[in-house]
């Protein structure tokens, strides 16, 4: 477990209603429903819940019939606190997760549902939006201006602006009129 | 319609759901807190919108009010329907919470009038 990762898990363990889902968890399988009943909450904030402990590894979900069922990731709690912090937090590791972590926060700043909110002022933050909205092109193929500002404009209706940065940030090359990923 | 009737139930329901986040909070259960300011903020919208009617057109309180409150509350229930399709469920929880405290506000502002 890295420290990002325990970070993560003593954070979203930190709350009494999740701690409560564990309890019920602990005893048998569930499904979001049943929970709620159990623990007098509504199933919107079960759910609400359950994606906070799924996302921090302490949960997993299984599909049954019509029911999304939620269990105990026993792999995670077998795992004592005193081996998490014997770990080694390498160097490296740890700038990866800083800098993964700031394109996150980036990221959930400038999106939301997959549509850009506004084009970033500042160059590094724009990197990273524009980095992300490169995920849409494939590697090696070549794509006309129309193609490129279609896709680009399921993002954002400024597609001029965007696809020109792309450009000058060499994350595009443009060739006789034709645009590929660099 | 007194005003100052709806003033003192918009008060009182703050000073409710505040208590109900001081509650949450002392519990643990901090993210539910933290969603349920939502609703707190939503009792001081509309206070604003009330005065700021009541100053303006003090004669048509009645439709003014709920004409512009609506018009910021309008977009809640769009909100709420775009975070369900996405499985957004920390929004779902913040605009349900807000919608809950809209429906109490223009319930107690009808009944004020009657």
């Amino acid at each position: 477990m890295t420290d990002l990762q325990a970070i993560n898990l003593f954070k979203c363990l930190a709350d009494k209603s999740r701690i409560q889902i564990l309890k019920s968890l602990m005893e048998e399988d569930m499904y979001v429903e049943r929970l709620a009943e159990r623990l007098n909450l509504t199933p919107a904030t079960i759910s609400f819940h359950l994606k906070k402990l799924v996302d921090a590894g302490a949960v997993t979900s299984r599909k049954e019939q019509y029911y999304t069922v939620y269990a105990i990731n026993g792999d995670v709690f077998n795992v004592s606190i005193l081996d998490i912090l014997r770990e080694k937090s390498e160097e490296k590791t740890l700038q990866d997760e800083r800098e993964e972590a700031y394109r996150k926060k980036v990221l959930d700043a400038f999106f939301e549902y997959g549509k850009l909110k506004s084009i970033p002022a500042q160059r590094k933050k724009e990197l990273i939006v524009l980095k992300e909205i490169a995920k849409s092109f494939e590697p090696g193929r070549d794509y006309t201006e129309r193609e490129v500002n279609i896709i680009i404009a399921d993002f954002h209706d400024d597609f001029c602006t965007i696809r020109r940065d792309m450009i000058s940030e060499h994350i595009l090359v443009r060739d006789k009129g034709m645009y590929r990923k660099v | 319609m007194n005003n100052k009737d709806f003033h003192g139930f918009l008060e009182g329901r703050k000073q409710s759901v505040a208590s109900e986040i001081e509650a949450l909070s002392a519990e643990g259960r901090t993210d539910e807190a933290n969603i349920l300011k939502a609703k707190f903020n939503v009792y001081d919208i509309a206070k604003s919108v009330f005065d700021t009617t009541v100053r303006q057109s003090p004669d048509t309180v009645a439709t003014a009010f709920p004409a512009l409150f609506s018009r910021i509350t309008g977009s809640w229930s769009a909100a709420l329907k775009t975070a369900k399709e996405h499985g957004d469920d920390r929004r779902v929880l913040v605009e349900e919470a807000k919608l809950s405290a809209v429906a109490e506000i223009t319930n107690r502002f009808a009944a004020l009038l009657t």
